[in-house]
């Protein structure tokens, strides 16, 4: 059985729940998705986080493990949005979730896989995909949105539409990963111009 | 005359007798099941079996019907006709609706086995400290 303090250190520290679970990550992916996700008094320190690092050094896959981890252990009912340029995009971040989610039995049994969702019965938490058009993800409140390849998006309508989406959320969090596009401008350009702002 | 000796892992005497290929087959697949779900209670155990029976059964039918595929199309001499492929297709098709709909329940009767999932746990805790909070 394992103790609440336990249970909650969990759901409050990424790299903890990955390593309990024995979900391997880079270095590099330990340090910026432990830094982006990092919570501090049961929130988000930074509600929107972006991260972009070149094609093929595993992105969407540290993407995917943070969205299995608010998935198995965020404040239930959590709804976990994963979208990319098109719909397959977005479901290459749902597979890796339902590989990562697979990779240990606990989180196995606990959650049911579906053709284009990841469900758990026991909490009503849910992990589904939708398309770039911002309107198939209209009337949504995600816990967290996983958007993936946004350095190459044409226009900000979706990334607006999700973080309006968000406002009536307690605890948000969007997450942006992506290649660098061209463009100087742009949800990604936007996201790390507001971070150097941050300081 | 079947066998009278308990299986190993508390597995149910569905067969009869345990030897042989459809034996070793239920075997295999209770296994599969042990190692898949925590299976603590006699009736957990017996569902078990009933499911890996099903597997049995899905494979015999699985290979029948493959077989008889294969003799249509490259075999010689007397051949199975349309009807029996179609005769061994609609018993495989049942043997994998009744294999697939036993796993689900088995799955579904495992997890409320008085265990809760991590993610129920984690709400909880979670549900504890605001109660505490207050």
């Amino acid at each position: 059985m394992l103790d609440a303090d336990l249970l909650l250190r969990l759901s409050e520290d990424f790299l903890a729940w990955a390593a309990y679970f024995g979900i391997e990550l880079y270095d590099w992916q330990a340090e910026a998705f432990g830094q982006a996700s990092r919570r501090a008094g049961g929130r988000f320190m930074h509600p929107l986080a972006g991260i972009s690092v070149p094609r093929g050094n595993g992105k969407s896959w540290g993407s995917s493990a943070v969205g299995a981890w608010r998935l198995t252990t965020g404040p239930a009912p959590q709804e976990i949005l994963s979208v990319a340029l098109d719909i397959e995009g977005a479901k290459v971040t749902l597979e890796h979730g339902k590989r990562i989610l697979r990779s240990h039995r606990d989180l196995e049994q606990a959650v049911e896989f579906r053709a284009d969702s990841i469900v758990v019965p026991s909490t009503g938490s849910r992990w589904i995909v939708r398309s770039r058009e911002h309107g198939s993800s209209r009337g949504l409140h995600p816990d967290v949105n996983l958007y993936d390849e946004i350095g190459w998006v044409r226009d900000d309508e979706l990334f607006a539409s999700l973080l309006a989406a968000q406002a009536s959320v307690l605890d948000p969090f969007t997450l942006v990963t992506s290649t660098v596009g061209r463009s100087r401008s742009g949800p990604l350009w936007r996201v790390k111009e507001l971070a150097e702002a941050a300081g | 005359m079947g066998g009278r000796r308990l299986l190993k892992g508390g597995a149910p005497r569905l067969l009869g007798r345990h030897d042989g290929l459809e034996g070793w087959a239920y075997r295999r697949a209770f296994d599969a099941l042990a190692e898949a779900f925590d299976l603590p209670t006699p009736l957990l155990r017996f569902e078990a079996g009933r499911v890996a029976a099903l597997r049995v059964q899905l494979e015999a039918a699985t290979q029948a019907l493959t077989a008889a595929q294969r003799a249509r199309r490259i075999g010689r001499g007397r051949r199975p006709n349309a009807q029996a492929i179609e005769r061994l297709a609609r018993r495989q098709g049942l043997a994998d609706g009744s294999y697939s709909q036993g796993l689900e329940k088995l799955r579904e009767l495992a997890g409320r086995n008085g265990r809760q999932d991590f993610p129920a746990l984690v709400a909880q805790a979670h549900r504890e400290k605001a109660n505490a909070g207050r």
